[in-house]
């Protein structure tokens, strides 16, 4: 209080004494008291600023003199809560080189006065609320050599007389509201090194002036409103480093003269730029960052820009680009970030790419998601498996596969990227079981999984102890969701759309049931519906059939299903299993003998038995250690029922039974993609179900071109490990179109 | 197949698929009597290995050398190829045979970021080597020689085949402008801004007529401006000199200019009436000469001006025609400060709407301030101080609250405000001495405010 009222009695003597504007006072101790005088300073961090005789300005906080003539050559405030206003005063420093008022919670405006500090270099203002228009006088400070104003509320437009400066190296006019056109003036300026001009509204083209004049290395017109195209004269910024031309409305090619630039960054995201990536891009081996996502990009990946080996992060998504992905992106050893996502890639995951390995250092982004959606005329897909590759990716974090047609399951070789903590195989055709290394992802917080073909249980996920977001819902999961660890963390939306997955919450699909004492006969009333609905299904999917099937057993469908749970019984659906019955293939297989056993699946175990005089037939036996399997097996013929596809592996029949209830289906002896891909050609393929080249006989059923129904209903019947095969698949495909 | 690194056959196979496809082959053609190779100029690889064939012309290669000790750059002759590896201020082109020569030398701290060869202040000197480099098209030196100051070698004006941009800036250098600068007939930017050059500007770089830009600002040159017409020309900056005489009407030939500015010079005579054919520019800049002559009628046609600055010319007793600034539609700046300008302000400014700043200060303006400005919604900056003005202000309240203290209207003869217009706080008490409410003053206390008609 002390202080304060002697100050205030020492203005009040300044004001008697004539102090005034546009007096120049060569006392710098009292200007600086001036300049206190408009800060609120509610924290008094400029206690020592005081009138006291013995006080010498020179040593107050933030303040510096020259030796010589004791004026005040440098203000350094920054990060002091000064709040309140610069104070006109500033002006009668006339020695002083530099000014910075950074972050110091400042408002008001630029007083005009400021074009009096003739002397000044350095002026930043940043990380203030000041408002209002860049000042003229600004012009008028022929020393300036730094001028950063970025992070307040400036508004108007830049004026052309900033031109008028010649020693400005760096302006800085970042995230203010300036509006109007970039003036082509800034650019005729030797010494320009840095122009910051991010975040603001700025409007109008890019100037074929932007680089006329030599020097500017650093160019950042992010975030404004700019349009028109990237000029070609771009080729002659020969000294860019940063370009950063991103979220803007440009529209045109990218010039081929960009080529010329030796840039370390070079952003051009978020615009709506067309044509095809140029090349030349692969010269530019400065190169640390290559944005060019979110445009209208078309053609292809140029595998030249394999050749960017410095390239840390490489941006193409949300692009139009076509063809597949080039295996040289596999040379880009120092990339950590790669995204690729939502264009028009098609093809396989090149294996390449697990060669981006040894040189990872913190972070490795993958993101394929909607890699391969693109059908071509013919209706087909191309699709793929995850790498095993990807397991040398030791350093990758975040691996989001999501939205392809990835099929196959989830290699346990995945479990040994340990840094993963983002793991998004959500929306493709991935099936088998969720694997119990995954639980060796002790950093992993985000698992997504949903809309795939998953069976099997979620006991493996129990020891995923740092997961914080799970998405398992819509797959064929089963049993019971654990209540311990951190599953109680999960809401059921997670589990959702899995008719086996049993849950702790109250509507979950199987808790009425569970928790009523007549279980038993709940069941039995349960399953009585189901087959009563699965008979009636039947028969309309027969009914369906009848045109196109000949009248012989037709009849024969109609008299089999008839089920007793008394006795195991089978029920016949197709001519190849009439001849068959229960106990020759009981006897065939010895009892569901191991040795008979091809394939394991989460929810089932697959035998193969070869029956005299017929076509072997592949036995898929349901898990029945889970007390909601009857409904599970209903759900699958349900399904299976409802899809009717000429590419479908048809369910020849199926059967209650003391081992389990048993699925029918004809033989494939093809052996599957997995085999193909991840077995080693010497090694026997086990031979198992895949899809039939040829169209079946149940394929007189109506078809169909929904893919979707199509590849689901492939998963359904296969043996969870197995997947298709893409190029039988594909030929497949062409054969019948 | 996978190329870890770009050899350079590849890069020319590379270059003669691509280039053709885009644009045809650029290929500079020396027209120097010493044979040279054409350059391939396009886009290079950044990290040539140059261990194919390429190789930096020796001479050229011993060029650079002596232009680094020159400059106190020893260790630069370590350098086993100074067209490898992309050094800081040296740049290098490749000709059909491979052979890399040398296109541009900068010199100079410029900044941190710009990492250009620095120069020992004390004994840098710029070398007569350089002229043995027959590709050069840039030549830039800042801050390099200002302790040793010299006069600007005349061995320069033989780059003239080749050389684009002549950078001398701010390096202390004496004496006049040699004319043999005028043999540079290719260049296209000259700076010798920011050094003691005197004499006049010699006429022979009239020849220059290629020239975008032309900055002698910041020295002492006298004599008058000769006569340039480049039509080229985008800045022409003479700022800070002792140029006397008039501006010559041949400036008007200079059709591409954006930038004019002849502030602080001794300038006499009027703005030619040629003026009106520089239809591109945005900023004119003669303050502080001794202009004296009406301005002329041709000024107005000036629609892409941004910046009018004309402060600190003592005009003979000027008065402003009503439409001296009709068509400067896009006038953000207009300063007219201390022009000894008498009579009205032109009621046409108001229409100028992308006004931001208007000075006025200084002169005989008298009668009062044009309605018109009550448009004048984005104004920033108003100086009508220091004039004869007299009546209301006719200004939108919130314009005054914006510009707060960027508004001075004080030393006026009797600008006044209307008593409902809420002023009084808006005002800044600095720069509106004198100027009280409209309000005739009644006698009697207490009785109801009238707004005067």
């Amino acid at each position: 209080m002390a202080v304060r009222s002697e100050f205030v009695l020492f203005l009040v003597s300044l004001v008697l004494s004539g102090f005034g504007f546009g007096i120049v006072t060569s006392d710098n101790g009292a200007t600086l008291l001036e300049i206190k005088k408009s800060f609120k300073d509610v924290e008094n961090v400029l206690y020592d600023w005081t009138n006291s005789p013995s006080s010498d300005y020179c040593v107050w906080r933030g303040v510096t003199c020259d030796n010589v003539t004791f004026n005040v050559i440098k203000l350094n405030l920054s990060g002091l809560n000064l709040d309140g206003e610069i104070s006109p005063a500033l002006g009668s420093l006339q020695a002083v080189q530099t000014i910075d008022l950074r972050g110091t919670h400042l408002s008001g405006q630029i007083p005009d006065e400021i074009g009096d500090c003739s002397s000044l270099q350095s002026l930043d203002l940043s990380f203030n609320e000041i408002y209002g228009d860049i000042p003229f006088s600004i012009s008028k400070l022929k020393q300036l050599e730094t001028l950063i104003l970025k992070n307040n509320k400036l508004i108007g437009p830049i004026p052309s007389t900033l031109s008028q400066i010649p020693n400005l190296k760096i302006l800085d006019l970042a995230q203010n509201q300036l509006s109007g056109e970039i003036p082509r003036l800034i650019y005729w300026n030797e010494v320009l090194q840095y122009l910051g001009l991010r975040g603001n509204n700025l409007v109008g083209s890019l100037s074929p002036d932007m680089c006329q004049l030599t020097g500017l290395w650093y160019f950042d017109v992010r975030n404004n409103s700019l349009t028109g195209s990237i000029p070609q004269t771009i080729g002659n910024c020969t000294a860019f480093q940063v370009l950063d031309l991103s979220y803007n409305r440009l529209t045109g090619e990218i010039p081929f003269n960009i080529g010329f630039l030796q840039v370390a960054t070079l952003s051009l995201q978020g615009n709506m730029l067309s044509g095809e990536i140029p090349s030349v891009i692969g010269l530019m081996q400065a190169l640390a960052v290559l944005d060019l996502s979110c445009n209208m990009l078309t053609g292809p990946v140029p595998p030249i820009l394999g050749n960017l080996s410095y390239t840390e992060k490489l941006y193409l998504h949300g692009n139009e680009l076509t063809g597949s992905i080039p295996p040289e992106l596999g040379n880009m050893t120092k990339l950590h970030y790669l995204e690729l996502n939502d264009n028009r890639l098609m093809g396989r995951i090149p294996l390449e790419l697990g060669k981006l390995t040894d040189l990872f250092d913190l972070y490795f982004t993958f993101v394929l998601n909607h890699l391969f959606i693109v059908s071509n005329v013919h209706g087909n897909k191309l699709n793929g498996t995850i790498p095993l590759a990807f397991q040398r990716l030791e350093s990758m974090t975040y691996l989001n596969l999501s939205s392809n047609n990835i099929r196959g399951s989830i290699p346990i070789e995945l479990s040994r990227i340990g840094n993963l903590d983002t793991l998004d195989l959500s929306n493709n055709h991935l099936s088998g079981l969720i694997p119990q290394e995954i639980s060796q992802l002790q950093n992993m917080f985000l698992l997504r999984l949903e809309n795939n073909n998953f069976s099997g249980d979620v006991m493996s996920l129990v020891n995923c102890l740092s997961l914080t977001v799970l998405n398992v819902s819509y797959n064929n999961l089963a049993g019971d969701i654990p209540t311990g660890k951190n599953f109680s963390r999960f809401l059921p939306d997670s589990f959702i759309g899995n008719p086996g997955l049993c849950g702790y919450w109250l509507d979950s699909p199987c808790h009425e049931s569970r928790s009523t004492e007549r279980v038993t006969i709940s069941k039995a009333a349960i399953l009585g519906i189901a087959l009563g609905a699965l008979v009636i299904l039947l028969m309309i999917l027969v009914a369906a059939c009848r045109p196109y099937n000949p009248s012989t057993y037709s009849d024969g469908a109609l008299d089999k299903p008839a089920v007793t749970y008394s006795k195991p019984k089978l029920v016949i659906l197709n001519m190849n299993m009439a001849l068959h019955v229960y106990d020759d293939i009981m006897r065939m297989t010895e009892n569901l003998s191991e040795k008979y056993i091809i394939g394991y699946g989460a929810s089932s175990t697959v035998y193969k038995c070869v029956l005299k005089n017929c076509r072997p037939v592949a036995i898929k036996r349901l898990y029945s250690h889970y007390p909601q399997s009857l409904k599970e097996f209903e759900t699958e013929l349900e399904t299976i029922g409802s899809i009717k596809h000429r590419n479908l592996v048809s369910i020849q029949g199926y059967s209650f039974s003391p081992l389990g209830n048993l699925l029918f289906y004809d033989y494939m002896e093809n052996g599957s993609l997995w085999d193909v891909l991840h077995v080693p050609p010497s090694s026997p393929p086990k031979g198992h179900y895949a899809t039939p080249p040829a169209p079946l006989p149940s394929a007189k059923v109506p078809s169909y071109i929904d893919e979707y129904a199509n590849l689901k209903a492939q998963d359904m019947v296969r043996p969870s490990m197995s997947t298709s095969d893409a190029q039988l698949f594909l030929k497949f495909g062409e054969g019948n179109t | 197949m996978a190329v870890q690194y770009f050899s350079p056959q590849t890069l020319l196979l590379t270059l003669s698929i691509l280039l053709p496809l885009v644009r045809p082959f650029t290929v500079i053609t020396s027209d120097s009597d010493v044979p040279s190779s054409a350059l391939i100029d396009g886009p290079q690889p950044a990290f040539s290995t140059n261990q194919n064939g390429a190789r930096t012309d020796p001479r050229e290669q011993e060029a650079v050398y002596e232009i680094m000790r020159a400059t106190g750059n020893d260790w630069a002759t370590d350098i086993s190829d100074v067209c490898r590896g992309r050094w800081h201020g040296i740049e290098c082109m490749p000709d059909k045979e491979n052979v890399q020569h040398v296109v541009s030398l900068s010199f100079g701290a410029l900044s941190d970021d710009t990492a250009f060869p620095t120069c020992d202040p004390n004994r840098s000197y710029v070398s007569e080597s350089i002229t043995k480099l027959p590709h050069l098209r840039t030549l830039f030196f800042f801050r390099c020689f200002s302790n040793n100051p010299g006069r600007i070698p005349t061995f320069l004006g033989q780059l003239g085949p080749t050389l684009q941009t002549l950078v001398l800036r701010d390096n202390g250098f004496v004496g006049p402008i040699p004319s043999e600068l005028g043999n540079l007939t290719r260049l296209r930017i000259l700076d010798l801004h920011k050094n003691n050059l005197n004499g006049s500007i010699p006429v022979s770089l009239g020849r220059l007529t290629g020239l975008m830009s032309l900055d002698l600002s910041w020295n002492k040159l006298t004599g008058s401006i000769p006569g340039l017409s480049f039509p080229p020309l985008n800045v022409l900056d003479l700022s800070q000199n002792l140029l006397m005489g008039p501006i010559p009407s041949s400036i008007g030939g200079c059709q591409s200019l954006i930038k004019m500015d002849f502030s602080r010079n001794q300038l006499t005579g009027s703005i030619p009436d040629s003026i009106s054919g520089l239809k591109d520019l945005i900023l004119m800049d003669i303050s502080y000469n001794r202009l004296s002559i009406l301005l002329p009628a041709t000024l107005k046609s000036l629609n892409s001006l941004q910046v009018l600055n004309l402060k600190g010319n003592p005009m003979a007793t000027t008065s402003l025609p009503n439409n001296a600034f009709d068509g400067m539609r896009g006038l953000m700046f207009l300063i007219l400060s201390n022009m000894n300008m008498h009579g009205s302000i032109p009621e046409s400014i108001g229409r100028l709407s992308n006004l931001r700043v208007i000075y006025l200060d200084g002169n005989r303006f008298n009668g009062s301030i044009p309605n018109s400005f009550r448009n004048l919604r984005n104004l920033s900056e108003l100086r009508l101080n220091d004039n004869q003005l007299s009546g209301p202000i006719p200004l939108e309240r919130e314009t005054v609250w914006r510009m707060k203290r960027k508004l001075r209207l004080h030393n006026n003869s009797g600008l006044c405000y209307n008593p409902n217009s809420g002023f009084e706080d808006g005002l800044d008490p600095s720069f509106s001495s004198g100027i009280g409410s409209c309000i005739t003053p009644t006698p009697t206390p207490g009785s109801t405010r009238t707004v005067q008609p």
